[in-house]
């Protein structure tokens, strides 16, 4: 459904798990639009050539995306800001703190820049941001286990402008591609191994654009990966769709 | 194949992607991978609200629209090639045919206001503008649908219906895992004659960018359905997301 590239990527149980949806979305009349997304991470070496050091599927959407997704497509306004479970619709920033106002529906902010992807340095709290903790993920997950500051000191690494986003329409098999990379400069004077990636989003729920900083994707590497200093680690998120019909 | 018919493969249908959908739910979870889709309920009441023909199946078309808004939403990307649209571009066609795209804003974003009349999916009395609509025409669904072909006007004269204002609700289905927002509909024929109503779509009113009416999804009746003068239909777009 997703190809090789994905494919590869997912361990023995995904993948019986991916043969078994391809079966049943070939029983539907017409299936709904689907994307599943994987990561990398590695160290960026001299001359460009990114060296992949952890990769795997994506194991999540957040509650937080999950919440986002029911409101903006679906046109659902907030519930209220008391319980953040399967049956409420609201969400909480990366300091704990629950949002839910019941008068307006939740969305990122507008601009690109703004919402989505830093174009400015050291902006550790929007775009693709990384870790060292390794606590199991789950849906309810607000805030990094453990985040990577931006900054010189120990401990803490460069965080680079996010390069544009590559959408990429496959013609042969009727997908896109979407790749999205952010760069991290060790300048601590030490190593750091980074464990976790994750993904800030600014979102609202007002009348009013907000800058709510948001997590919506958080992932525990397959493997440590370790950043020598005066390196650059580079985290990527690829997101793929299924076949969109003719 | 005579009406009757029509309906009795309807519903096995339906009952038939009940099943597979709640079999694709878990897979998808495992997986991470959202799954929404659309059911969709038609009923003819009489004047006395009797309940007359009570229709359940799936949307069976998402248009290029709500396949682009996902594509954006779910990829944090944007819908920005500029004056190009079909399969293969990421863009948006508003109900007037017009191509419309962003690089630097949310296309298909409705923010602030959703559930208020003429926000969002929802429709006031009258309105043909936004929300859930309906039409004559059965020409087969494309997925570049941008509107229906021949949308019923709201009225009582020839081929008119009163259209009522949308009704929303929403909630928890905890045994299937999925959030379900409905919206529901009411057109009643006041026109003389009987109409036969063979198509109906979603609009949808959004505002990030400029005020544009995209429509989402637009699906045929099978057979078409049957509204006697003095009779309602009632439409129930019903939008479910599986966690």
């Amino acid at each position: 459904m997703f190809g090789s590239a994905v494919e590869e990527r997912l361990s023995s149980e995904d993948r019986a798990a991916l043969k078994r949806l391809t079966e049943l979305k070939a029983q539907l009349i017409s299936p709904p639009p689907m994307i599943i997304k994987t990561y990398q991470v590695g160290i960026l070496k001299p001359g460009g050539h990114f060296d992949v050091k952890a990769e795997g599927k994506s194991d999540s959407y957040l509650r937080n995306f999950l919440n986002l997704l029911t409101s903006s497509q679906m046109g659902k306004h907030a519930t209220g800001a008391v319980l953040f479970q399967d049956d409420q619709v609201n969400f909480k920033d990366t300091s704990g703190t629950l949002t839910g106002n019941t008068s307006y529906g939740i969305t990122i902010h507008s601009t690109l820049t703004t919402g989505l992807q830093p174009n400015t340095f050291n902006n550790d709290n929007l775009g693709i941001v990384i870790g060292t903790g390794s606590t199991a993920v789950t849906e309810a997950d607000y805030a990094l286990d453990t985040q990577i500051a931006d900054g010189e000191a120990g401990g803490e690494m460069v965080y680079l402008p996010m390069v544009d986003a590559v959408r990429t329409w496959n013609a042969g098999p009727r997908t896109w591609t979407v790749v999205c990379k952010r760069y991290f400069w060790n300048r601590s004077g030490g190593s750091i191994t980074v464990a976790e990636i994750g993904w800030i989003v600014h979102f609202t729920n007002a009348a009013a654009q907000g800058t709510v900083d948001t997590l919506v994707l958080r992932d525990v590497l397959s493997s440590g990966v370790v950043i020598a200093d005066d390196r650059v680690c580079q985290a990527t998120y690829t997101f793929t769709t299924a076949a969109f019909p003719s | 194949m005579d009406f009757a018919a029509i309906l009795e493969e309807e519903q096995r249908i339906y009952e038939h992607e009940s099943r597979v959908f709640e079999e694709m739910r878990p897979l998808c979870k495992q997986l991470d991978i959202p799954l929404l889709n659309a059911k969709i309920g038609l009923k003819v009441l009489a004047p006395d609200r009797e309940v007359l023909v009570d229709r359940n199946f799936f949307s069976h078309s998402f248009t290029l629209n709500q396949l682009n808004s996902m594509l954006t939403l779910c990829c944090f990307t944007y819908a920005d090639d500029s004056g190009n649209f079909g399969v293969g571009y990421n863009s948006g066609k508003d109900k007037n045919g017009v191509i419309q795209s962003s690089g630097s804003e949310q296309l298909f974003t409705t923010w602030g206001v959703q559930e208020a009349v003429d926000k969002g999916f929802m429709a006031s009395i009258t309105t043909t503008s936004v929300g859930t609509i309906i039409g004559t025409d059965n020409t087969a669904e494309d997925i570049t649908d941008y509107d229906l072909n021949a949308a019923i006007a709201h009225g009582s004269g020839g081929g008119q219906m009163l259209h009522a204002a949308s009704v929303h609700s929403s909630g928890w289905n905890a045994g299937s895992s999925y959030y379900w927002v409905n919206y529901n509909r009411e057109f009643q024929n006041d026109s003389g004659g009987s109409i036969t109503v063979n198509e109906m779509a979603l609009r949808r009113f959004t505002n990030t960018l400029a005020s544009y009416v995209f429509v989402m999804s637009r699906d045929l009746i099978s057979g078409g359905q049957a509204v006697a003068d003095g009779e309602t239909l009632a439409v129930d777009y019903e939008l479910r997301h599986s966690y």
